[in-house]
């Protein structure tokens, strides 16, 4: 039995070597195609319904907008406009289309397609059960109507200063040959696997959210100068260590590392790694919910620690962090600091008032408020020196330090920052919880509503600063809003700036906006975080990358990137076999086979003397 | 008398099923957060659309009308839609299952026979160098975790060897011509994962089966085989492995029961697009209606498992007579 045993072990021994890849045919440049990394795959093609940001990865390259960002520039461009213009009163805009745009299936785009796009919002406008995600876009819109087959009229009941951002560039135009014979909740349900859109690339077979591969086939219509590349394909990575060796390896051809891996990537030639100052917000948050009939109370509901409530203690917070120190240590150089409430991304958009960093001016804004004397607490099991009043009020406040992957920097920058706000005499009680929880607790219904004094989060605006400024509005209270705060002036500025067309006016609304958020501090503004994207110089070239340090991951890299190798074009492939082996190794060193392998000879060898001691001891 | 014995072994069996679909509904229900709490956060969903969503998915509901529409979907086999996938629970384990079940089968081939191989061997050279070498890599290998021995093994035989793809099922962008170029191709991406979840089940088995064979040399049979002047290695095939295969057929059966979920970070190291995956990923999105699907799957593995092994036990131990 045992020499029938070792025969089996033998045999698998053979199987596997059986297996082992006789060609790595992973390798990208031989067939012009862009390998992505992702940590976060698509999951809706549908573009009516919400989609998450990974879902961008799809839609937004599949589907067009009449406006777009110009990502050099950051200048707002038409999509599939080609012009607009606008009433003198700001209320009616007529907007000329492209001629000559084929959606994927060959259909002609033209203004019924538009109408009908915004046409299917506005019905749902009023319907609370109908979720179309883009509805809130076109809450300003009238009505809008066809003038000719490549003209409409969209006539709006106030101005919007940035209508061209919203909704033209966010609400994408699809083809009413294929959605109009739904009704709204089918257009709803529909799981779309086959999206039609006129962007660059279409989906190749059909969309499935749980694959881990999508691969999006060049369009060779688009209606601008098509793509080089064949075809680009999101991979999925549960795994980052795992995401950066497949990178090494040349599996994947761009990816965003992190901070620990990016010195052995910066030392390789065939990579070329940058700093990427992505639009996101990282804040203290505190819970300033208060009675709207008495402003200065805490709202009876809460269950804050009602110190939170004077802008003076946390404003001292501000004063006694080092952001500089978070910026360089915990974020490795890659991020700003942060003060204002619009991150510096947003360009013209945000103020810049530089950081202060003075523990002695936040001691003294703490003792002014009467918290002079101090007094010996453990928290954590550690004996801390915090400050107290004649009240007997003590400035121990609890933080909530999500768990989730993204927070890591959080959880970094909490050590340090306990330190420095130790140092002033205020405590900190650390309660790590995951995002979801924290969001139930921000939660004004239940048995205990907003329960909460602090917390560390960030936000993802876009270029355009709305979005951000609306979060601290009255009304995002038990919406968006998880700082709960109200200011009757900071909301009438937000209405101004709506409606002020004029570019320079509405810039002074919305830095008076700031300084407001600034001074009264229901968040601070920790940093604003970048990051690092890696991609590869030795096979592609003509990489874009978004106004000076922004990111690789856009629609204009897709487009212009090129392959290096000599491309062969997709008739020919078939034929690739055909060319002498010595070419194709030229081509590309990868291929190499795995026979060049001394690793393979080595278990060929053992397999083969196994066989003959093991016939030797038979003829025994 | 047997029919008896299975009859009740299978009420048993349905029994722990139900008690697990209670559990797992008030567990994930106690979880804080909720999945319309995050999409308002994470991706600035309008707050109006989040509580139409609410309704939609069915969680305004109190929690006991929610149990037992609970309750009646899973006894008609609807499992609900997936509130992230927008698709039919069952389908979208359906489409998971079976990669998982490929990846367990071939770390279970691959350790069985390294396990028993491994342990007949330090078992017959007991005390010896061998014993103590193979004794202390498999228990040193069996505390190794998965993530770690997984990232070993891809970036020496994946990166510096090139021998074996490191991620997923497929390689990405290829068009499979055929069948077989694509069960080869499957085949390739599996070595890795199969190897480092079967490596860690080879120390516990190799344990197991050396232990197990000790036991019976000290049988008084043994001494008898001995004493008839047999051969040492007939004695260890014919008479002690025999009998060691029985507390080793209970482990892989029980074994293969718990592999479903015990791939998760095995799946999760290589981007295997299996159940243990799709738990994470249902957990984070707290996607009840789907992680309620996993789990079920999962305890239904585990307790077919029990239940095919106490079968299985009935039959291959024929000292054991159930009433």
């Amino acid at each position: 039995m045992g020499k029938r045993f070792l025969c089996f072990i033998l045999i698998i021994l053979l199987v596997f070597i059986g297996l082992i890849p006789m060609e790595v045919d992973s390798k990208s440049n031989v067939d012009n195609k862009l390998r992505l990394g992702i940590t976060s795959f698509p999951t809706n093609a549908n573009p009516w319904t919400q989609s998450k940001q990974a879902d961008n990865a799809l839609q937004g390259r599949v589907y067009s907008w009449l406006s777009r960002m110009n990502e050099r520039t950051l200048e707002l461009e038409g999509d599939l406009a080609e012009d607009w213009s606008v009433s003198e009163d700001g209320l009616i805009w007529t907007i000329k289309l492209r001629e000559g745009v084929l959606w994927h299936d060959g259909e002609k785009l033209d203004a019924d397609d538009v109408v009908f796009t915004y046409q299917t919002l506005l019905d749902s406008k009023d319907k609370e059960e109908l979720t179309f995600k883009r509805k809130k876009d076109v809450k300003e819109i009238e009505k809008i109507e066809k003038i000719n087959d490549y003209t409409v009229k969209i006539t709006n009941s106030v101005p919007k200063a940035y209508f061209v951002t919203e909704p033209l560039g966010t609400v994408r135009i699809v083809p009413e040959h294929i959605w109009g014979k739904m009704t709204l909740e089918e257009m709803l349900n529909f799981n779309n696997e086959k999206p039609i859109g006129t962007g660059p690339f279409k989906v190749k077979g059909s969309f499935n959210p749980q694959d881990n591969i999508l691969e999006l086939d060049r369009f060779d219509d688009y209606f601008e100068k098509a793509a080089n590349i064949d075809s680009m394909l999101y991979i999925l990575f549960e795994n980052k260590d795992t995401m950066f060796q497949a990178f090494k390896n040349g599996d994947i051809d761009l990816f965003q590392p992190s901070k620990t891996q990016v010195p052995q990537l910066e030392k390789d030639e065939k990579f070329k790694v940058v700093k990427v100052m992505l639009p996101k917000l990282t804040q203290l948050g505190f819970n300033v919910w208060s009675d709207p009939e008495n402003p200065k109370k805490q709202h009876p509901l809460s269950n804050g620690n009602p110190l939170l409530l004077n802008p003076k203690i946390r404003r001292a917070f501000d004063y006694a962090l080092d952001k500089q120190k978070l910026v360089d240590v915990v974020l490795g150089g890659v991020g700003d600091v942060g003060s204002t409430l619009v991150p510096t991304s947003s360009g013209k958009w945000h103020l810049d008032i530089p950081h202060e960093y003075n523990p002695e001016k936040a001691i003294e804004l703490l003792k002014g408020e009467g918290f002079t004397s101090f007094i010996t607490e453990k928290i954590g099991g550690r004996e801390v020196k915090v400050r107290t009043n004649d009240n007997g009020e003590k400035l121990i406040f609890r933080l909530a330090l999500l768990s989730n992957g993204y927070a890591w920097h959080y959880r970094e920058s909490m050590p340090f920052m306990t330190k420095w706000l130790e140092e002033v005499g205020i405590g900190l009680v650390i309660e790590p919880m995951d995002g979801s929880t924290l969001g139930e607790r921000m939660s004004l219904e239940g048995e205990n509503p907003c329960d909460f004094d602090l917390f560390i989060w960030g936000w993802t605006p876009g270029y355009e600063p709305s979005f951000i400024l609306s979060v601290l509005t009255t009304d995002q209270i038990g919406g968006r809003s998880d700082a709960m705060y109200s200011n009757a002036e900071y909301d009438e500025l937000y209405n101004l700036q709506m409606t002020q067309i004029n570019e320079k006016e509405r810039l002074e609304t919305i830095n008076k906006m700031q300084k407001i958020i600034l001074e009264e501090a229901p968040y601070i503004a920790l940093y604003y975080q970048g990051a690092y994207e890696a991609y590869r110089i030795d096979e592609f070239d003509g990489w874009v990358q978004r106004n000076g340090d922004g990111t690789v991951f856009n629609n204009e890299s897709y487009l212009e990137v090129v392959s290096k190798a000599p491309i062969q074009k997709s008739e020919d492939k078939n034929q690739e076999t055909d060319k002498p082996p010595s070419e194709q190794s030229q081509n590309n060193e990868a291929s190499r086979g795995a026979f060049s392998n001394p690793t393979i000879w080595a278990v060929i060898a053992i397999v083969v003397i196994g066989f003959i001691i093991l016939n030797k001891k038979e003829k025994r | 008398m047997n029919l008896k014995y299975f009859l009740r072994k299978l009420i048993q069996s349905l029994i722990t099923i139900w008690i697990v679909l209670t559990i797992s509904f008030i567990l994930f229900r106690a979880m804080p957060g909720d999945p319309v709490s995050m999409f308002v956060k994470s991706d600035g969903m309008d707050p109006q659309v989040a509580k139409a969503l609410i309704k939609e998915y069915g969680l305004h509901l109190p929690l006991h009308s929610q149990y037992l529409v609970y309750i009646k979907e899973m006894l008609l086999g609807n499992f609900g839609q997936s509130f992230s996938f927008q698709k039919p629970v069952i389908e979208i384990i359906a489409q998971r299952l079976p990669n998982t079940i490929i990846l367990a089968l071939g770390a279970q081939i691959f350790s069985i026979i390294f396990g028993i191989l491994l342990g007949t061997i330090a078992a017959s050279n007991r005390g010896k160098k061998i014993d103590v070498l193979l004794l202390g890599s498999a228990l040193f290998i069996y505390a190794i975790p998965a993530f770690w021995l997984g990232i070993m093994l891809l970036s020496y035989f994946g990166v510096r060897l090139s021998l074996v793809p490191l991620f997923g099922m497929i390689t990405p962008g290829l068009n499979h011509m055929s069948k077989w170029e694509y069960f080869k191709d499957v085949s390739q991406h599996l070595i890795l994962p199969a190897m480092t979840f079967g490596l860690a089940i080879t120390g516990r088995y190799a344990m197991i089966m050396r232990g197990a064979l000790l036991d019976i040399f000290t049988e008084d049979y043994m001494i008898t085989a001995k004493a008839k002047g047999f051969d040492r290695k007939y004695i260890i095939r014919n008479h002690a492995l025999p009998n060691a295969m029985l507390p080793m057929v209970t482990v892989i059966a029980i074994s293969l029961g718990f592999v479903v979920a015990g791939a998760i970070q095995t799946e999760t190291v290589f981007s295997w697009p299996g159940i243990g995956t799709l738990t994470i990923k249902a957990l984070e999105l707290r996607d009840y209606p789907l992680l309620q699907g996993v789990f079920l799957i999962i305890s239904l593995c585990v307790i077919s498992a029990n239940f095919i092994a106490d079968i299985i036990y009935m039959y291959i131990d024929p000292r054991i007579k159930y009433e």
